[in-house]
């Protein structure tokens, strides 16, 4: 049988021709080309096989299970032709800009809120920075506003200062002293 | 004649002292509302047969016992309830349930990495926590160690104070910045430190 190759990886032919991506759980995703690249990891291993680009046999994302690749493509085939998310700060107070979202990723958030963290993991694995920093995003939003004890409670972190640090912690937040 | 507890439903026998319930509206009201029960349901039911057993109130409210009743100081209210009557709320119940549903509102599955917090990506962290303004960050420093490192690490990238400390004396306002122990900048005080107006 004839293996099947990537020829001329750059052009605009090649996205949309089918890889095989196989995940951890050997699971196996036929995507188009152009969707696939929207992640970086993934185009930099198309760019780095080149010719010798199997697209039958897959390549491997020994990182990603089946159920979160699948929504992670969900993302994917929406962006395809997005262009790159600007991370930007306020200039006067140094506070990071929240993205603005469409009604279509507000939804999409809401569809997979149950499954916020496999996402910016996956995302932050296969380089895709609008999942990535929208989940982070997200993320901080249910954090926002929460007590120190409620985000220990969320997270399940163990409170590990002493009163004594928590007491300078506090000298050093209170600046206004006249 | 048998007469009942409005409160417990009990048959107060003859040696149960019996305490009359107020005729006044209002201190009835008052004495409903004390013990939990429904004052508009309750309020206009009470008759001759509804008393309430002695032990609804404290001792030192009892001034004296006649054969028919017990006399109380004119500001007795009953007890809360205690007991456990089942046509009343439980109230650790209810309390109980609010706290789960709080507690469920706050955490949701999705809010506990699978791994716990520790197996997460340190750059995960510093992400989410890059949304969050000065205020929040300062706050979250108090949430462990592993939290205030990573807030005073990226102090650079983080949007926290420049200033740490702005003080009064005479006609200047002093500023200091975080590391430094001297004044950094002073500025000519112009207005009341309520108006925090200065130049």
């Amino acid at each position: 049988m004839a293996t099947e190759s990537a020829n001329g990886v750059s052009s605009p032919e090649l996205n949309e021709r089918d890889v095989v991506i196989t995940t951890n759980d050997n699971r196996n995703f036929t995507v188009k080309i152009g969707v696939a690249r929207v992640s970086k990891t993934i185009n930099n291993m198309i760019q780095d096989l080149g010719e010798s680009l199997d697209l039958s046999s897959g390549i491997p994302l020994p990182n990603v299970d089946g159920p979160i690749f699948e929504k992670v493509l969900e993302w994917c085939e929406e962006h395809k032709n997005a262009p790159e998310i600007k991370v930007e700060q306020d200039p006067h107070t140094r506070e990071r800009k929240w993205f603005t979202m469409t009604e279509w990723e507000e939804e999409y958030f809401r569809k997979f809120l149950s499954h916020l963290w496999d996402l910016a993991m996956a995302a932050n694995y296969l380089e895709i920075p609008s999942l990535y920093y929208y989940t982070c995003q997200k993320l901080a939003e249910r954090i926002k506003g929460r007590t120190p004890e409620q985000i220990r409670e969320m997270f399940g972190i163990e409170d590990d200062l002493t009163e004594e640090e928590k007491a300078e912690i506090r000298r050093t937040n209170v600046w206004c002293t006249y | 004649m048998e007469v009942t507890c409005l409160c417990c439903k009990k048959v107060l026998k003859d040696k149960a002292y019996p305490v009359k319930i107020p005729d006044n509206n209002y201190i009835r009201q008052h004495w409903l509302a004390v013990m939990k029960m429904d004052v508009k349901k309750n309020i206009n039911k009470i008759d001759k047969q509804n008393y309430l057993c002695s032990t609804h109130f404290d001792e030192e409210d009892i001034l004296g016992k006649t054969l028919n009743e017990t006399i109380l100081h004119y500001e007795a209210l009953p007890k809360p309830l205690k007991f456990k009557a089942k046509k009343f709320i439980n109230e650790e119940k209810v309390n109980r349930i609010k706290e789960q549903q709080v507690k469920e509102s706050l955490l949701g599955e999705e809010m506990l990495p699978k791994n716990g917090w520790r197996q997460l990506p340190s750059e995960i962290k510093f992400i989410i926590l890059s949304f969050l303004c000065k205020n929040d960050l300062e706050k979250y420093q108090l949430v462990s160690s592993e939290w205030n490192k990573i807030i005073l690490g990226s102090s650079n990238t983080f949007p926290l104070r420049q200033v740490e400390t702005l003080y009064r004396q005479g006609d200047y306002c002093f500023l200091t910045l975080p590391g430094f122990s001297k004044c950094f900048k002073q500025f000519k005080y112009i207005s009341t430190p309520s108006s925090g107006n200065i130049i």
